[in-house]
C-alpha cells in the first residue's frame, strides 16, 4: 500500500463524480471509468476531504471517539482513497483548520466498505434485470460471479 | 385529433405515472403494473423508466421483492450515462480547446446542471448545438481527433453539404457518441431560429468545460419536439425532461407561446403539454393549452401527424406535409425576390421557370443525373450576388451563391449548380424540387453556411 506523505494536505479528486443511492454512494472516475461503491462510513470519510485535510490529522479527528479497530479501519480507508486517486494532494492548498470535522460516534459507526470495479464498460454489460443478485441488485452478479477488483 | 401513437400506453404509461404522477395516481399505477407485468419480462424501454420509479419505491412499495434490482437498475442507468459522458469528454475537449461555443441539449443539458439526473434518465449520447458558422470546423476537428460519422447518411450529408437538409451529425468514438447539432431541432432550420435559445441559455462549467445550457422554457420545448419525433420506440425520456422543466417553476409560458408561434410548432407543443397535464397533472396553465390549440393549423397538424410517425422511405403525404410547413416557415421572413426567367437544364431538356416554381426532376433521376444546373437570364444588374435555394422533401436542401455577370456578352445572367445524389432521393417519392432565388445577404432566413460561391 502506498505510504502517504504525512505533512501534505489531500482533497477529493475533481475528476471523480459521486452520487448517493440510498445507503450507498457511487463514485466514478470520469477519466478512466473505474466504478467505486461506498457503504458504511466510507462516503463520510471521503467527503471529509472536500476541504483539504492532512490524512493523519483527519483520521485522528474523525475517529477520535472510536475503538482502536475502527480507527484502523478509517486509516486503512484513507490510505486506499489516496491509492485509488479518490483523494489527491492539494497543491498549494493549506489544510482546513482542525476541529471542523464531525467525529464518528462509536454507537452508530458503520465500518467503511469500498468496492472497486475496474471497468465500467464491463459492468454495463451486466443485464441489470436478469444477471444480478436478487438481494443486491446491479452490479453484483449472483453468487459465483465476481467482477470486483 | 390526437397524436396518440407517440404517447405512452399500457405498461409504459403506468410506469410513467408511477415515476412522476401525484402520489395517489402513482400508487395506483404502480400497483397495476406490479399486478399485470413481471420485471423479468419487461422490455428495455420500460426498464429505463425504473430508474425514475426507484426514487419513489420507498413509499410506492418499500418491501417489494424486486426492490434491490430496481435500485440496481437506477445505478446501472447512472453508470451507463457516466460511461457515455466519459466517452464524449475527449470530443468535447476538442471543441472547447478550439473555442467553439457549445450548447448542451436534452439530457446533456440537464446533466450539465445536475449530474444526479442520470439517476432517473439515461443519457445515451451528448447533443451539442454549435453555432452554424462553426459546424464544419467542429465536425472536421472531431474527425481529425478520431471521431467518425455514424453511418451512410451522415457521410452523405457531409459530402453534399446539405446543411439545411438536416439538423446535425452523429459522431462516435469508442463508447462516446456526440450529436453535433447546427440546428436545435429538425423542424426549425432557418438562420436565426436558435438565436433566442442561445441568448436565453446559461453558462455553466461542467467537468472543466464551459458550456451553455437551455432555459427551462427551451428545455421543455425541445423535449417535446425531439420526444414526439424520435421516441417511436416509446422511451419516455422526453416526458421526464418536460415534466421536470415544468416542475421547476421556471417555464416562461408567454415565451413558450411566442416560440410556438414563431417556430410554428403549436400543434406539437399542444399534444405534448396535454399529455403532461392530463396524465401527470403537470401544472400547465389552461390558457396556454387553449392558446396552443387555437394557434395550431391544419397544415401544422398534417406535419405533426407525419413527424410523429416518420419512417423511411418517406411517402408523398409526408413530403407534402413537410413541404407545406417548410415553405410557410421560410416565407416568414420578408425576403425580396428577384424577378427573373430561369433556364433549368434537367437532363437534356431546358425548362423555363420563375421563382418558387417547382421543377420536375424525374427524368434527370432516371438518367442517373447528379448535377442540376440553373441559369438565370438577366436576373439583376451585373455584380449582384444572388442566392439560389432549392427545397426537396419540404426542406431547404441546398443553397448556392453566384454573381450576376455578362461574361459572354449576351446580357447579364448567373448560373447555380446544385449537386443532387440519386441515392439521397431514391425511394422517397421525390419528383420535384422547388427553386427560390434572392439577393445574397438580404435573407437572414438562409442558412448561409451552406452557400458556396460558384467556382
Amino acid at each position: 500500500m502506498t505510504q502517504l506523505r504525512t505533512d501534505a494536505a489531500f482533497h477529493v479528486n475533481s475528476r471523480i463524480v459521486a452520487e448517493n443511492f440510498d445507503d450507498e454512494t457511487v463514485l466514478i472516475d470520469v477519466d478512466n471509468g473505474v466504478y467505486f461503491s461506498m457503504q458504511g462510513s466510507a462516503a463520510a470519510v471521503w467527503r471529509a476531504f472536500e476541504t483539504p485535510q492532512v490524512p493523519a490529522s483527519a483520521c485522528a479527528e474523525l475517529a477520535a471517539d472510536l475503538p482502536e479497530p475502527d480507527r484502523e479501519a478509517v486509516a486503512r480507508l484513507i490510505a486506499e482513497l489516496a491509492e485509488r486517486n479518490l483523494i489527491v494532494e492539494a497543491e498549494a492548498a493549506p489544510p482546513a483548520p482542525a476541529g471542523l470535522l464531525s467525529r464518528f460516534a462509536a454507537t452508530s459507526f458503520a465500518l467503511p466498505v469500498l468496492g472497486v470495479f475496474t471497468d465500467l464498460a464491463d459492468l454495463i454489460a451486466i443485464d441489470p434485470v436478469h444477471e444480478v443478485d436478487d438481494q443486491a441488485g446491479w452490479p453484483v452478479r449472483p453468487a459465483g460471479g465476481d467482477n470486483q477488483a | 385529433m390526437t397524436l396518440i401513437p407517440t404517447m405512452p400506453i399500457g405498461p409504459l404509461d403506468l410506469l410513467v405515472k408511477a415515476a412522476l404522477a401525484p402520489p395517489p395516481v402513482a400508487e395506483a399505477a404502480w400497483a397495476e403494473w406490479r399486478k399485470g407485468y413481471a420485471l423479468d419480462e419487461t422490455p428495455w424501454n420500460e426498464v429505463r423508466l425504473l430508474g425514475a420509479v426507484a426514487q419513489r419505491i420507498g413509499w410506492l412499495e418499500p418491501d417489494a421483492d424486486i426492490l434491490p434490482r430496481i435500485r440496481g437498475i437506477q445505478k446501472f442507468l447512472y453508470a451507463q450515462s457516466q460511461l457515455c459522458l466519459v466517452g464524449a469528454m475527449g470530443g468535447l475537449r476538442i471543441l472547447a480547446e478550439a473555442g467553439i461555443p457549445m450548447l448542451f441539449l436534452k439530457g446533456a443539458g440537464r446533466v450539465a446542471v445536475d449530474d444526479g439526473i442520470a439517476r432517473e434518465r439515461l443519457v445515451r449520447d451528448i447533443d451539442v448545438l454549435v453555432p452554424i458558422d462553426r459546424r464544419d470546423e467542429a465536425c472536421a476537428r472531431l474527425i481529425a481527433g478520431g471521431w467518425h460519422l455514424r453511418g451512410y447518411w451522415q457521410v452523405l450529408w457531409r459530402d453534399f453539404n446539405s446543411l439545411a437538409g438536416h439538423h446535425g451529425w452523429s459522431l462516435s468514438r469508442g463508447k462516446g457518441e456526440i450529436d453535433l447539432h447546427h440546428f436545435s431541432n429538425n423542424l426549425n432550420r432557418l438562420i436565426g431560429d436558435d438565436d433566442g435559445l442561445w441568448a436565453r441559455s446559461a453558462r455553466v462549467t461542467w467537468r472543466g468545460i464551459e458550456v451553455h445550457v437551455p432555459s427551462a422554457t427551451d428545455n421543455l420545448l425541445l423535449a417535446i419536439i425531439h420526444g414526439l419525433r424520435w421516441s417511436r420506440d416509446l422511451n419516455a425520456d422526453w416526458i421526464i425532461d418536460g415534466f421536470r422543466a415544468i416542475s421547476s417553476g421556471a417555464v416562461d409560458w408567454a415565451l413558450l407561446l411566442a416560440e410556438a408561434r414563431r417556430r410554428r410548432i403549436a400543434t406539437l407543443l399542444h399534444a405534448g403539454l396535454s399529455y403532461l397535464r392530463d396524465a401527470l397533472d403537470a401544472p400547465v396553465p389552461p390558457e396556454t393549452i387553449a392558446a396552443l390549440k387555437a394557434m395550431g393549423t391544419r397544415r401544422q397538424w398534417n406535419e405533426a401527424h407525419f413527424y410523429t410517425r416518420v419512417s423511411l422511405p418517406f411517402n408523398l403525404e409526408q413530403n407534402a406535409a413537410f413541404l407545406a410547413m417548410a415553405v410557410e416557415r421560410a416565407g416568414d421572413v420578408d425576403v425580396p425576390e428577384v424577378r427573373h426567367q430561369a433556364t433549368i437544364t434537367v437532363g437534356s431538356r431546358d425548362v423555363k421557370l420563375g421563382n418558387w416554381q417547382s421543377i420536375d426532376i424525374t427524368g434527370m433521376l432516371k438518367q442517373g443525373g447528379t448535377r442540376l444546373t440553373v441559369h438565370l437570364d438577366a436576373p439583376a444588374a451585373p455584380g449582384t450576388r444572388l442566392v439560389g435555394i432549392i427545397f426537396i422533401l419540404g426542406m431547404i436542401f441546398d443553397c448556392r451563391e453566384a454573381e450576376v455577370s455578362d461574361a459572354e456578352g449576351q446580357g447579364p445572367g448567373c448560373t447555380f449548380t446544385f449537386v443532387l445524389h440519386p441515392t439521397l432521393l431514391a425511394g422517397r417519392g421525390v419528383s420535384r424540387i422547388v427553386l427560390r432565388v434572392t439577393e445574397a445577404g438580404s435573407a437572414p432566413v438562409i442558412p448561409w453556411g451552406n452557400v458556396h460561391p460558384e467556382q
